[in-house]
C-alpha cells in the first residue's frame, strides 16, 4: 500500500469479500455518489471506492492542469489506485465518464481488469454528421461551459449548498453532508471540459476486457443511440436496458442499478 | 415539520417556483413561472425539469445540480439558463431544497436585476479607489514635507550646537568677545529660522536674528522691547515648566507653539531651547504653518472619504431594498384592492382597509428609503424656492406646537432653481420637525430664503460654483455639540429616543438635495440652537406653472392602453387594474415587444416601466412619439436607476406615475392623461 496514492485519492476500502469491485465517480461528483450501491457488493467483495484528484476530498494540491487536461490522467489515477492496493482482476464499476476511463485504463493494462461495468456510458457526447448521436451541439457543450464559468466567477454562493444544513433530513450524517460533491469550482469547469469534448470512439475497437452497458431510458446525457453504438463497438459487451431514467441510476435507483450489475456478475467464472 | 403550502397558495407567490419529483419531474409550476417562460400548465406539468433549460443547463442539471441536491439537500444561488416556450434564453438565479418526501422545491429569480446591483457596486467600488488613490498621493506629499521639516530641525540643532559654543567662547573672553561677537552676528543672522537668547528670570530678549523680527513683522527697535511670551502664545505653558530641567538635559527641549506676529496672525512654529550657562536660554524656531495646514487637510480629507463610503454603501444597500420591496408593495395593494372593491361581508372589508392602511405606511417608508438612497424618480422643475416656501407655510404650521412660533424671511427677487417641488417641501417638513423637537418650551424657528453668490468656507460647495439659492432653517432649540453635530446626517441617528423617529429624517434631506445637485450643512454648538443651510444651483430658465393651473378636471374616457412591463406580476396586476377600468390593454414584456404589438393596433395611451430589458421604456416612449405624435405617455417606476431626472429625457408632455401605485390613483391619472 502506498500511502500518499491512499491520501491522494481519498481512497477507501471496505467489505469481507477478496475479490476487488472498484468504483469510480462520474463528473461533478465524488465517491459519495455510490452510497446507495455499494453496502449491497460488501459480504462478497472488496469495495474499493476513491476520489479523482481534484473532486471530493482528494488532495487537490496533486492536481496539475497539464495531468488531468485529457481523460487519460484520470485512467492514471485510477491504475494508480489499483497498483496501491495491488489489486488483480479488478471489477472496474465506472459511472459515465468513468466508463471511458476505465477503457482507456484496460486498454493500457487489460491484464489487470476482469469486467467493466458502465454506468451511463458515452463516448461522445457531441453529435457527428451524418450517422453519430452523441445527443448534444458543441454550442450546447459551449454553453455548458460558459454557465459553469459563470456559477465560478459570478455566483460564489453556490459553493453554499454543502454548509447548508437541511433540518428535513435528519438521517444524513452531517459530516457526509458537509462535503457532498464538494469540489474546487475551477476543477470542476475543467474536468467538465475534458469530459463533454472527448472523442473516444477510435478506442473502443481496443478493448479486450468483457462488458456490461447500463442504459437507462430518458438519459438526456447519454441517449439509447448511444448504448446503441457501443454495443456495436465493444467485442464482449452486454447491454441492459434499465427503468430508471435520467443520469444517475446508482443513486436515483440503486436497487434496480444493483440488481442489474449482480446478475451480470452472476454469469462471471 | 411545516405542511407545505397547497397549489392554490403557490399561485399567488409572485416569484417562479417549481416543485420536482422523485424522478425530477415538474409536479407543480406556479404562474409566476409559466408567465416567465410563457408556458401552458399542460406543457410544463409532468415533464423532466431539465427540458425547461437551455441544452447546457440540462447537462449541468442532470450530471451535477440534481445529484448534488439529492446528496447535499440544498442549493443556493445557481446559476442556469431557461429556455422560453419562444426558444429565448432568461438567465436565471435557482434555489432549491430537497424536502423528506424526494420532492424539490425551487425558486428561480431573473438574473437581470441583481447584475445591475452589481454593476452599481463594481461602479462605486472603483470611485472609491481613485478617491483612495489621490488620498494617498496625498499622503505622500505630506511625508515628503515631513521629510524635509526633519532636515531642519536636524539642522537646527547642529546649528544651535555651533551657536553654543560660540556663545562659550564669548563668555570666556572679553577680547576675543568683540571680535567673535561679530562673527556670532553674521552668523545667527544668516540662519533660516528665528533666533533668540533670552533672559529666564524675565522673558527679556538679549539678542536675536534679523529672521525673528522680519518673519514676526517687527523692526529691529519694536522687537527689543518685546519678552517672549509677548509672541510666543504657548511660552508660559510649554516653555515655562520645561525651564528647571533645561539644564539637565544635554539636547535641549523641542516643542510645537505658535507665534503672533505684529499684524495678530497667528504662525505654527516648531521651537527649540537649550539652557546657557548665565541664565539665558538659547532659543531657536522654524514656521511649520504650511506643514500644519497640510496635515489638517489630510486628516480632513480622510474624514471625509471614510464618510462619502459608508454613505454609498448604506445608500446602495437601502435603495436596492427599497426597490425590490417596492414591486412587492405594489402586488400586495394592488390585489387587497381589488378584494376591497368586491362583495365582502363588513369585517372583511376592515380587515382588507387595514392590509392596504399597512401598504401605504409600507410604501411611505419605501419612498423614504429610496430617497436617502437617492433612486428616487425625481420630477424636478424650474420653480420659485421662496413661492414653494410660502405654499408649505400652512402645513409646516401643522407640524410645531402652538407655542413654537414659525417666522419667515423671503428675499425678492429670488433666482430660479430647478429641483423638485414636493421633495423641497418634504426637505422642509424635515427640518422644521427636527427644528421643533429641539425646541424645549417656547421658541422660534426662523425660515429664510435668499440668493446667495458664493457659498460660505465649510458648506462642501465648490468654491468656483454658483450662483445658489439658500433655505435656512434657525431654531432656538437645545442646540447639538460637535459630537452630535458630527453624526446628524447618518441614516438612523437619532436623538430622540425610542419610538421618537425613525433617524431617517435628515439622511433622507441630505439625499434628496444632493440628488438636486446641491448643499447641506448645519451649525450649531449646545444651548445656541441650530441653522440648518441648504444650497439649490440657481438656473436660467422659465418657471414653470402652479401644478394646480395644470390639472384642468376632465370626465373620464376608456381607451386602449399599451402596457409595456417586464415584472410579470405587476404587469399582470397593471393590466387587470386596467380592464377593470374599462380599458382595453395591449400587453407587452419590454420595449421591442411593446413595438412589435403596437405596429398593427390602435394605441389610445402608452404605459411603460422605465428598465426593461431589449429597450427601455423611455426610448421606447420616444419612438412611439415619432411614428404617432402626440400619443399620451405615462410613465411608472420604482426608480430609475441611472436615468434618475427623468423629466428631462422623456418626450413632451409625459407625465410619471412612481410605484408602487395603488389601482384608483392609476386610473384617476389615465383618466386626466387621456381626456386631457
Amino acid at each position: 500500500m502506498h500511502p500518499d496514492i491512499r491520501t491522494r485519492n481519498n481512497v477507501l476500502v471496505a467489505g469481507r469479500g477478496t475479490r476487488p469491485m472498484v468504483f469510480a465517480h462520474g463528473f461533478g461528483c465524488d465517491q459519495n455518489m455510490w452510497r446507495a450501491v455499494t453496502p449491497a457488493f460488501e459480504d462478497d467483495y472488496q469495495v474499493v471506492t476513491f476520489d479523482y484528484v481534484g473532486s471530493g476530498r482528494s488532495d487537490v494540491a496533486a492536481y496539475s492542469a497539464d495531468r488531468y487536461g485529457s481523460l487519460n490522467g484520470y485512467a492514471q489515477d485510477l491504475l494508480d489506485v489499483c497498483h496501491a492496493l495491488e489489486l488483480r482482476d479488478v471489477i472496474l464499476v465506472g459511472h459515465s465518464v468513468s466508463s471511458m476511463v476505465g477503457v482507456l485504463a484496460s486498454i493500457r493494462e487489460p491484464g489487470l481488469f476482469s469486467r467493466l461495468v458502465m454506468v451511463a456510458p458515452s463516448p461522445r457526447y457531441i453529435n457527428d454528421e451524418p450517422d453519430y448521436v452523441g445527443g448534444f451541439e458543441r454550442r450546447d457543450i459551449e454553453g455548458l461551459i460558459e454557465m459553469m464559468s459563470q456559477n465560478h466567477h459570478g455566483w460564489a454562493n453556490f459553493l453554499a449548498p454543502v454548509v447548508m444544513r437541511n433540518e428535513d433530513r435528519p438521517g444524513l450524517a452531517e459530516e457526509l453532508e458537509a462535503s457532498f460533491c464538494a469540489a474546487d469550482p475551477e476543477i470542476t469547469r475543467r474536468f467538465a471540459e475534458v469530459t463533454f469534448y472527448s472523442d473516444n470512439r477510435a478506442d473502443l475497437p481496443h478493448v479486450t476486457v468483457p462488458s456490461l452497458l447500463l442504459q437507462c431510458s430518458d438519459d438526456l446525457v447519454a441517449p439509447a443511440e448511444v448504448g446503441d453504438f457501443l454495443h456495436r463497438s465493444l467485442a464482449g459487451s452486454t447491454l441492459v436496458h434499465l427503468k430508471a431514467t435520467g443520469h444517475c441510476p446508482h443513486m436515483s435507483h440503486p436497487e434496480e442499478t444493483v440488481a442489474a450489475i449482480r446478475a451480470y456478475l452472476a454469469t462471471v467464472p | 415539520m411545516s405542511r407545505p403550502p397547497d397549489d392554490a397558495t403557490l399561485d399567488l407567490v409572485p416569484s417562479p417556483f417549481l416543485r420536482l419529483g422523485r424522478e425530477s419531474e415538474v409536479l407543480h409550476a406556479n404562474a409566476a413561472l409559466l408567465a416567465l417562460g410563457g408556458w401552458r400548465r399542460d406543457e410544463v406539468v409532468g415533464r423532466p425539469v431539465h427540458t425547461l433549460f437551455a441544452p447546457g443547463a440540462r447537462i449541468f442539471l442532470q450530471t451535477h445540480l440534481l445529484p448534488l441536491l439529492r446528496g447535499a439537500g440544498s442549493a443556493e444561488e445557481v446559476f442556469l439558463i431557461l429556455r422560453t416556450r419562444s426558444g429565448e434564453d432568461m438567465d436565471v438565479l435557482a434555489h432549491a431544497v430537497l424536502r423528506a418526501d424526494g420532492t424539490i422545491d425551487c425558486s428561480l429569480m431573473r438574473v437581470r436585476e441583481r447584475r445591475r446591483y452589481e454593476d452599481d457596486l463594481r461602479r462605486e467600488r472603483q470611485v472609491a479607489e481613485e478617491a483612495r488613490g489621490e488620498l494617498e498621493l496625498q499622503t505622500e506629499e505630506l511625508l515628503e514635507a515631513n521629510r524635509q521639516l526633519e532636515e531642519q530641525a536636524a539642522e537646527m540643532e547642529r546649528q544651535a550646537a555651533e551657536m553654543e559654543e560660540m556663545v562659550e567662547a564669548l563668555q570666556e573672553s572679553d577680547e576675543a568677545a568683540r571680535s567673535s561677537e561679530a562673527r556670532f552676528r553674521a552668523a545667527m543672522d544668516a540662519m533660516p529660522g528665528g533666533i533668540a537668547i533670552v533672559n529666564a528670570a524675565d522673558g527679556s530678549l538679549v539678542m536675536f536674528n534679523d529672521t525673528a523680527c522680519a518673519h514676526l513683522g517687527y523692526t529691529h527697535e519694536e522687537f527689543a522691547a518685546l519678552r517672549i511670551f509677548d509672541f510666543d502664545l504657548e511660552w508660559n505653558a510649554r516653555a515655562q515648566p520645561e525651564l528647571r530641567r533645561l539644564h539637565s538635559s544635554p539636547d535641549g527641549v523641542q516643542f510645537r507653539s505658535r507665534h503672533r506676529t505684529r499684524g495678530g496672525q497667528v504662525q505654527d512654529v516648531l521651537v527649540s531651547l537649550r539652557a546657557l550657562h548665565d541664565g539665558h536660554i538659547y532659543v531657536v524656531w522654524f514656521d511649520i504653518t504650511k506643514q500644519v495646514r497640510a496635515e489638517s487637510e489630510r486628516q480632513s480629507l480622510e474624514e471625509q472619504l471614510r464618510q462619502a463610503q459608508k454613505m454609498e454603501s448604506v445608500g446602495r444597500l437601502a435603495g436596492g431594498v427599497a426597490h425590490d420591496f417596492n414591486n412587492l408593495l405594489m402586488v400586495i395593494q394592488g390585489y387587497a384592492a381589488l378584494l376591497a372593491r368586491g362583495r365582502l361581508a363588513p369585517a372583511e372589508q376592515a380587515q382588507v382597509a387595514e392590509i392596504l392602511k399597512a401598504a401605504d405606511r409600507a410604501s411611505s417608508l419605501t419612498r423614504q428609503l429610496l430617497a436617502y438612497g437617492r433612486k428616487q424618480a425625481l420630477r424636478p422643475e424650474v420653480l420659485d424656492l421662496g413661492q414653494t416656501v410660502a405654499r408649505a407655510g400652512g402645513m409646516l404650521r401643522r407640524l410645531v406646537r402652538e407655542d413654537v412660533e414659525i417666522r419667515y424671511g423671503i428675499g425678492s427677487p429670488l433666482w430660479p432653481t430647478r429641483a423638485d417641488p414636493h421633495q423641497i417641501g418634504q426637505v422642509l417638513m424635515n427640518l422644521v420637525i427636527n427644528a421643533s423637537d429641539a425646541i424645549r418650551g417656547p421658541g422660534v424657528i426662523e425660515v429664510r430664503v435668499r440668493n446667495v453668490s458664493a457659498p460660505p468656507e465649510g458648506s462642501g460647495a465648490p468654491a468656483g460654483g454658483g450662483p445658489w439659492v439658500a433655505i435656512e432653517v434657525r431654531d432656538t432649540g437645545c442646540g447639538m455639540d460637535a459630537t452630535t453635530l458630527a453624526v446628524a446626517f447618518e441614516p438612523f441617528f437619532t436623538t430622540k429616543g425610542l419610538g421618537g423617529g425613525t433617524g431617517l429624517g435628515l439622511s433622507v434631506v441630505q439625499g434628496i438635495v444632493e440628488q438636486s445637485s446641491g448643499h447641506i450643512w448645519a451649525e450649531s454648538e449646545p444651548g445656541r440652537g441650530t441653522t440648518f443651510t441648504v444650497l439649490l444651483p440657481a438656473v436660467e430658465g422659465a418657471l414653470a406653472l402652479p401644478a394646480d393651473a395644470m390639472a384642468a378636471h376632465v370626465p373620464p374616457s376608456a381607451g386602449t392602453v399599451l402596457l409595456a412591463e417586464d415584472d410579470d406580476a405587476v404587469r399582470s396586476l397593471v393590466a387587470l387594474v386596467l380592464r377593470d377600468g374599462g380599458y382595453t390593454v395591449l400587453e407587452a414584456r419590454d420595449g421591442e415587444d411593446a413595438l412589435r404589438v403596437a405596429a398593427s393596433r390602435q394605441v389610445d395611451l402608452l404605459l411603460t416601466d422605465v428598465v426593461m430589458p431589449r429597450l427601455g421604456g423611455v426610448p421606447l416612449a420616444h419612438q412611439l412619439r415619432r411614428e404617432r405624435p402626440g400619443l399620451p405617455v405615462v410613465v411608472m417606476s420604482g426608480y430609475a436607476g441611472d436615468a434618475l431626472n427623468i423629466g428631462e429625457e422623456l418626450p413632451p408632455g409625459a407625465t410619471f406615475v412612481g410605484k408602487p401605485v395603488n389601482p384608483d390613483a392609476l386610473l384617476r391619472h389615465l383618466k386626466d392623461v387621456i381626456g386631457g
